[in-house]
């Protein structure tokens, strides 16, 4: 299953801080992103870049963002920066051409780009270091129904054994003659004959999961009430004092 | 509509299709993402606030799992849902065509949602080759907001009709011992007493 997620293995303060306080934290970022100046996100940038590099998570994090936020940027300044109609267009030559740029729309590009690359930092610094099923640990301390644990959980459970099964639906209808590899309206025809037997299968599979988990008394289990530890008082606490700097930073944003 | 432990785990088996159609997506190499059969399947089988509901957590799971930029476009997930569901109600999924007309009326649903997110998030831009479509339409003079609209809703209108009719093919395949598991599907198809 793990092949499945972004999280890397490691020891570092990230991978051993509470999930629901980088969750915080992460929210804390995502209200910054709209507060403070482009300048101030990308050193923030530099910085989580630079820690990742000293926990070993530096190029995997570093090939993430050059694969998805480096055609993002370059077409943000090719489009805000040349191609949008703007007031204050300036000419600039090159070589035996002109290049017609708005230093107001390349300002704009650089605060979008930026908050794109830290919103993109942030959270992949969070995948890479939060395993799902400890994140979902953390959310049922902070409270969340079974019922919305039950449904987070449930896929990350199931993904492997479904892509077993349409691996073996795949290998035996191209048994049975479907063709994944023709034109494309071959292919597009071939969908249906993989899709209906995974679809039902799964859909009768479902009434019996169904089935045991009212067996089992699922619905009627109610939360345990036990008195929570010092810890967890602590987490709690610092999650609270996290999202209220988030909150109060955007509300002096407004008002000022 | 109750949240029932049955409804439970369609959700949670939707969530997981969703996610497997992605890698299915690659054998076939369409240039389709099939990412919301399951939020549609779901919308259809049981009511616009299910299929909603399923989108949701697709992106949040998405969003944890393999691309956090997933995580922003969840309300796009939730109103594909929900158009879903309603279609199906009126009827929607009841045809072929009016299958494939559901799937065009989703894909104008979800732009108006993605549109404004595209903008003030990422300044309309994607990163994608649809980038270059964007660009074509912003030096023929259009605005950007209607660029962007074009953009989104052509990016997508294949998209969502070919997984309409898709799911218009499993409801109408589906065994009588699993459709009588869900009233609401009399409204996509009359169902065997």
């Amino acid at each position: 299953m793990s092949n499945s997620f972004l999280y890397r293995d490691g020891s570092s303060a990230l991978h051993r801080l509470d999930p629901g306080i980088k969750l915080c934290l992460l929210a804390w970022v995502v209200c910054s992103l709209f507060v403070f100046p482009w300048q101030v996100l990308l050193v923030a940038d530099a910085v989580l870049l630079a820690w990742s590099w000293s926990v070993q998570l530096g190029r995997f994090i570093s090939l993430r963002l050059l694969v998805m936020a480096g055609p993002f940027a370059l077409a943000l300044l090719w489009i805000h920066g040349t191609l949008l109609p703007a007031a204050d267009r300036q000419s600039f030559p090159v070589l035996s051409w002109h290049l017609n740029y708005s230093p107001t729309g390349i300002g704009y590009a650089l605060v979008i780009a930026s908050r794109f690359i830290t919103l993109l930092c942030a959270s992949l610094l969070f995948v890479v270091t939060t395993h799902p099923l400890a994140l979902l640990r953390s959310l049922e301390e902070m409270g969340v129904p079974a019922s919305l644990s039950y449904l987070l959980t449930s896929p990350l459970l199931l993904i492997e054994q479904f892509s077993r099964r349409s691996h073996s639906i795949r290998d035996s209808q191209q048994t049975r003659g479907m063709n994944i590899q023709g034109s494309w309206l071959t292919r597009l025809k071939s969908l249906p004959s993989l899709f209906v037997p995974l679809v039902t299968l799964a859909l009768s599979d479902t009434g019996e999961r169904a089935r045991v988990l009212e067996a089992r008394g699922f619905r009627s289990l109610t939360r345990q009430r036990h008195e929570p530890s010092a810890e967890a008082r602590r987490r709690g606490a610092w999650r609270k004092t996290i999202l209220a700097v988030a909150v109060l930073q955007v509300v002096i944003k407004l008002c000022l | 509509m109750r949240l029932t432990t049955h409804t439970l785990t369609l959700m949670g088996v939707a969530v997981t299709i969703n996610i497997v159609a992605a890698l299915i997506n690659k054998w076939f190499r369409l240039p389709i993402y099939l990412d919301c059969i399951g939020t549609l399947l779901v919308a259809v089988l049981q009511g616009p606030l299910a299929g909603a509901i399923t989108g949701l957590v697709t992106n949040l799971l998405l969003g944890i799992m393999a691309n956090p930029i997933s995580a922003v476009f969840a309300p796009v997930s939730m109103v594909i849902g929900l158009s879903a569901g309603s279609l199906a109600w009126i009827g929607g999924f009841s045809r072929w065509w009016l299958a494939l007309l559901s799937g065009c009326l989703i894909s104008v649903a979800l732009m108006i949602v993605a549109v404004p997110i595209n903008i003030y998030m990422f300044g309309g831009v994607s990163g994608s080759g649809s980038d270059f479509f964007l660009a074509w339409l912003l030096h023929g003079g259009k605005s950007l907001y209607a660029s962007v609209s074009v953009t989104v809703f052509s990016s997508n209108v294949v998209d969502k009709t070919l997984t309409a009719l898709l799911v218009w093919l499993l409801i109408e395949r589906l065994p009588l011992r699993i459709e009588a598991q869900y009233p609401f599907l009399r409204h996509s198809r009359r169902l065997t007493p």
